[in-house]
């Protein structure tokens, strides 16, 4: 599993564009910039993974006070749109949403996650999407059991399944199945129906039934504890 | 006070001092400690006797899944039903006198040293059957009404036990049924039923007041006058004075009652508490509320009334149990929403309600009145937290408009409805006003046994047919209770003596008790879903289940039973189903001999009908 990272930029003051973040997929390590001399750090995902969750884009002038490590938050810049929404698996449909309005692309409600990660992880970065900023806020408490990111498939075009989704719910439709249905009777003779059963399975439905019944079994206790 | 498991689900639980620091409750009065076991030795733990290996030394304690994860994980917490969560209430801790006259107390006695009463209570006695009906005592039989909390003694009195007989007063009404005989004053004073014992009302009441921590903060005082002048007689025991006492007679009852053998008639009566408060649920009530609430509002009228005066006690006040039920919390130590009880472990009532009916001989479940008064209590707050008003989207703006225009119509119709329910409009505004009311209909979809709730499961079972098609089978399960070895095992009697009991006495046994006759139906029903019908267990007797939809009723003797629709993979719907027997006589063949073989009319090797009329021997 890779463990690539965001190049995340620690923003202290107001004039963010000198002091972001950035997250990028050769960085594999949290450098800390002890000394100050440089205002561009860049951070593991597997930490933003475990101790962050995302709150947003911008593109305005951010509050020093607010960001690490006086605040709450921290934000950032992404090499690779499709990086980040590969390593960050905490992004509903509203923040993709968000993500992607920024990006000019615009998600039709019916699309699912998936289908809105695909059109993001797809999505070529122009000079029109600008320098977007990601947001993120620290957790209450972190992230324990979620360290890796599952491998994913490539990326399929969301219009495509699109189109896809539309046939399979005509299929699927009501007036379909009527039009199929009044037509010529065929009798799939693989389906098992009815689904007849033997005297011996019926026995034995009998028997488990005896077994579970059975007031000899049945034994008590009480716990100690509770009421 | 104990809740049972089977036992293979009770895990050994080596305790540790943490452990057992955690189930101490420190808020326990001393003189409520439990002595049935070496308290000290298990850090002054409060455990039930019945599931400790050891009383005198340190032992394994024997616990369910949920208690044993919560006190042995990493960071231990108390379990929240634990009974050191303020679910202890001490009743083999009262001194004998007290114990026994609290554990034999009538009706009528638990209301002279109540604090207050949620229900006005009439007790019908009925003495004889009706024809072609089971006996009275072995029917579960059910209470309809809104209960309200009402003090004891409103204003002055509110201190002092037992209530002046002004208080008494209309509140108590006894009803005989039947019989042969008008029941008099004088007759009555031989029918114990009716009795109050003075010895017991003042043992109870004394030592209510210097022990129960609610009835010392409200500074109940005990008052010998009242109870002298409440109860009619110069002895101890007599019967209560104010009551109301009624009856029904038969044709032909002639005879006062004076050479009945009374002691014998109480062995054979019935007695039923029945409670009630004014209201009903007619439509016509219904229309009456809502102009009044529309009234109200569109006067801009306040939505908080400040009154003097006393006030129904609120359903959420700490002291509710005691002051409702001093005979089931004569400590007042295991209140609902006790203050006491930190953030984490805090339960809800109708968590607390469930644990306490859910215990094994539980005093809170054979209580004729603790069930109903706690279920009317969830319900009306369900009512509160459900309750929304719906119009139709296109009338969103207009009725609002509309509303306020005929605003002057709607409060006349009010003020009318309040004088007279049936007063019909007269004006063009006021049938304009009418006609609003009909727009605005009330939705409580989460409010069981509501109309919207009903539509609601209505809906889900639509949604099913629209996921899975038509149901392929519709099954009623009716389990015999009185048959079942189940319910001596739920109800913890040994099944010998279940066996060797008549029919009688095992309706009279379910009828005292309903929870584990419902415990015997779940397990069965239980049963029922995971092997015959194989739910998400493989192929089960119909073939495989896809899905199910069931719904429980309870029938008139309170006997429940459960209506149940099942999904069969490949069941084609109707409509195809016949198609395909039309086009295919092997199919045909097939589905028929497979319907056969699953549906029968009589039980294997039976062809004689059995009857199971329950006769008093």
């Amino acid at each position: 599993m890779l463990f690539s990272t965001l190049f995340i930029a620690f923003c202290r003051s107001s004039h963010f564009p000198s002091h972001e973040l950035h997250m990028d997929s050769g960085v594999r390590r949290l450098v800390v910039d002890v000394t100050d001399v440089s205002d561009e750090r860049d951070v593991a995902y597997a930490f933003v993974r475990r101790e962050y969750a995302f709150e947003g884009v911008t593109e305005e002038d951010i509050d020093g006070t607010t960001l690490y490590p006086r605040g709450p938050f921290i934000v950032c810049t992404v090499c690779s749109l499709r990086e980040f929404i590969e390593q960050f698996p905490f992004l509903g449909k509203r923040e993709l949403s968000v993500i992607a309005n920024k990006h000019a692309i615009e998600f039709r409600s019916r699309l699912t996650i998936r289908m809105r990660m695909d059109a993001l992880r797809r999505h070529a970065c122009v000079p029109s999407c600008g320098q977007i900023l990601y947001k993120f806020r620290a957790l209450d408490r972190p992230r324990t059991k979620v360290t890796f990111v599952p491998t994913q498939d490539e990326p399929r075009d969301y219009l495509d399944e699109l189109v896809e989704l539309r046939q399979k719910e005509k299929m699927w439709s009501r007036a379909h199945r009527r039009r199929q249905h009044g037509g010529e009777i065929v009798i799939d003779q693989s389906v098992e129906y009815p689904p007849i059963r033997s005297f011996e399975d019926k026995s034995e439905i009998i028997q488990q039934w005896q077994a579970a019944m059975n007031p000899e079994k049945l034994t008590r206790g009480v716990c100690a504890v509770c009421i | 006070m104990l809740c049972v498991f089977e036992d293979c689900l009770l895990y050994d639980v080596t305790p540790n001092e943490q452990m057992l620091r955690l189930l101490r409750n420190e808020c326990l009065p001393v003189k409520s400690l439990p002595t049935t076991y070496n308290l000290q030795l298990y850090h002054c733990a409060i455990l039930q006797p019945r599931g400790m290996r050891s009383l005198d030394s340190i032992a394994d304690l024997r616990m369910c899944s949920k208690c044993q994860s919560a006190l042995t994980k990493k960071n231990p917490v108390l379990p929240k039903d634990a009974i050191a969560n303020f679910q202890y209430y001490g009743i083999s801790e009262l001194p004998d006198e007290v114990k026994e006259a609290i554990l034999t107390a009538s009706p009528f006695e638990v209301m002279l040293v109540a604090l207050c009463r949620a229900t006005v209570i009439t007790h019908h006695y009925q003495s004889k059957s009706l024809r072609g009906r089971l006996p009275d005592e072995v029917s579960q039989r059910f209470n309809r009404g809104n209960i309200a909390i009402l003090p004891q003694d409103p204003g002055a009195l509110r201190s002092i036990l037992p209530p002046a007989i002004d208080d008494i007063e209309g509140s108590v009404c006894v009803v005989f049924a039947g019989g042969k005989f008008t029941p008099t004053k004088e007759t009555l004073k031989r029918f114990p039923p009716v009795l109050v014992s003075k010895r017991k009302v003042k043992c109870i009441i004394d030592w209510l007041i210097a022990n129960n921590e609610w009835y010392k903060s409200h500074g109940v005082t005990f008052s010998a006058e009242n109870l002298e002048t409440l109860v009619d007689s110069d002895g101890d025991s007599g019967v209560l004075r104010g009551i109301q006492i009624h009856h029904l007679p038969n044709e032909g009852t002639a005879d006062d009652g004076g050479s009945v053998n009374w002691d014998k008639v109480a062995e054979e009566l019935v007695m039923e508490n029945v409670a009630y408060m004014q209201g009903d649920q007619s439509h016509r009530s219904r229309q009456v509320m809502k102009a009044t609430a529309l009234a109200h509002a569109l006067q801009h009228k306040p939505f908080l009334v400040n009154r003097s005066g006393s006030t129904l006690v609120n359903d959420d006040s700490p002291c509710l149990l005691s002051a409702l039920f001093p005979h089931l919390d004569p400590w007042g130590i295991g209140g609902f929403n006790h203050p006491a009880r930190s953030g984490e472990s805090r339960i809800s009532l109708e968590r607390q309600v469930k644990n306490l009916l859910r215990q094994v001989d539980s005093p809170f479940e054979s209580d004729s009145l603790f069930s109903f008064i706690c279920w009317n209590i969830i319900q009306k707050r369900a009512v509160s937290n459900n309750t929304t008003f719906s119009i139709s989207s296109a009338r969103h703006h207009s009725l609002v408009e509309d509303l306020i225009k005929n605003a002057g119509a709607v409060h006349t119709l009010a003020e009318k409805f309040e004088r007279n329910a049936d007063t019909k409009a007269e004006t063009q505004e006021e049938k304009h006003a009418v006609q609003l009311f009909h727009e605005l209909s009330m939705v409580t979809k989460n409010l069981q046994g509501s109309n919207g709730y009903k539509l609601c499961r209505r809906n889900e079972i639509r949604s099913l047919m629209r996921m899975y098609g038509t149901p392929a089978f519709f099954i009623t399960l009716n389990p015999h209770d009185l048959s079942s070895v189940l319910v001596a095992h739920y109800g913890n009697i040994p099944a010998d003596k279940w066996r060797s009991m008549s029919s009688y006495e095992r309706a009279v046994f379910v009828a005292a008790h309903p929870g584990a006759a419902a415990r015997a139906f779940d397990a069965q029903v239980q049963a029922f879903l995971d092997i015959v019908v194989g739910f998400r267990r493989g192929i089960g007797l119909f073939g495989k289940c896809e899905a199910y939809y069931a719904t429980v009723e309870a029938q008139g003797r309170g006997t429940l039973h459960t209506h149940m629709m099942l999904w069969i993979e490949r069941n084609p719907n109707p409509e195809r189903l016949r198609r395909m027997m039309h086009a295919d006589p092997v199919f045909q063949e097939n589905v028929l001999s497979w319907l056969e073989d699953l549906i029968k009319c009589e039980l294997p090797g039976e062809t004689e009908v059995q009857s199971t009329e329950v006769e008093k021997p």
